[in-house]
């Protein structure tokens, strides 16, 4: 099924939020993070999306990086969570599950309270 | 080092323009990462044809980086650059009236004991030669001393005059440190 923009915007929310998951318990690099969310189907997003959003999470000061020497070729950028984005982590968890609830009631009630 | 491929330096040299048409900062950073991600995939088994089309056109890849990096600029930033431009408000302001004191201060007297050293000397001289000027007046005081109190109204004036000379050299490097600095190309 080709992908909507619906999809596109939808992911392009919640991808901060998994990115943020994903290295709660360890730390990653790039290449590994763009695979890994390719294995969960909808989350799979382009280079060109995670890379920037990695970045910017690291202006924010929600991630930190590392290197580490790569047998590929050039030293492995591995970015981990901040105490800033382990706090970041927990208020969008918190607000995922309440808006995925809201949005389950309000699919399943079609909108009677 | 290995010989980096030409399409990959090709792109990488796309990318560098592009992210410095965009403004976008750590551009180092971000371009050692796509070769990371490029070294990786091929690493993989990837081939380098198809991790190319992934990574997408490299004005592509830039303007995301710019959308993500310049327009979620976080907040403390933008206090950062407000913060930046009062001060140097509050500089040029009051820089200005500091400015206007101190150059008319100490230009006026600099000026005012190198023109009367510069008298003192060509009035000490000709009264020496028998010369009176009128409406100068050396106050009764020998021609020689007269000539002599020339040199130290120089001194003084030329002291002064360098005095001026480090204040506009202090300002102008406060100036220079109050603007933002130039970006790393």
């Amino acid at each position: 099924m080709p992908e909507t923009e619906w999809t596109s915007q939808l992911r392009r929310g919640v991808l901060e939020l998994c990115i943020l998951r994903l290295l709660r318990d360890q730390a990653s690099y790039g290449y590994e993070i763009v695979t890994t969310l390719a294995t969960f189907g909808p989350l799979a997003a382009g280079e060109n999306t995670v890379y920037p959003l990695l970045r910017r999470l690291k202006a924010d000061k929600h991630l930190e990086t590392f290197s580490v020497e790569s047998p590929a070729g050039p030293p492995r950028q591995y970015y981990r969570l901040t105490t800033l984005g382990q706090a970041r982590l927990a208020s969008l968890q918190t607000e995922w599950t309440d808006m995925a609830r809201a949005v389950e009631r309000c699919l399943n009630d079609g909108g009677v309270p | 080092m290995s010989q980096e491929d030409p399409m990959v330096a090709q792109y990488v040299t796309r990318l560098q323009n592009a992210l410095r048409r965009y403004s976008v900062p750590e551009s180092a950073e971000i371009v050692a990462d796509v070769r990371s991600h490029i070294a990786e995939a091929l690493n993989y088994g990837q081939p380098l044809g198809a991790v190319m089309t992934t990574l997408g056109p490299a004005d592509t890849l830039a303007r995301a980086y710019a959308v993500e990096l310049l327009m979620h600029e976080p907040k403390d930033a933008r206090i950062e650059a407000l913060l930046r431009f009062l001060k140097i408000m509050g500089f040029v302001i009051a820089g200005s009236f500091l400015s206007m004191i101190v150059a008319v201060t100490l230009g006026g007297f600099g000026l005012s004991f190198l023109l009367a050293g510069m008298i003192l000397i060509v009035a000490g001289g000709l009264e020496a030669l028998g010369v009176h000027l009128a409406h100068v007046h050396t106050g009764g005081l020998p021609p020689l001393v007269t000539i002599a109190l020339g040199p130290v109204a120089l001194a003084v004036g030329w002291g002064f005059c360098w005095l001026l000379w480090l204040y506009v050299r202090m300002a102008a490097r406060a100036l220079r440190k109050a603007l933002p600095g130039k970006t790393k190309a």
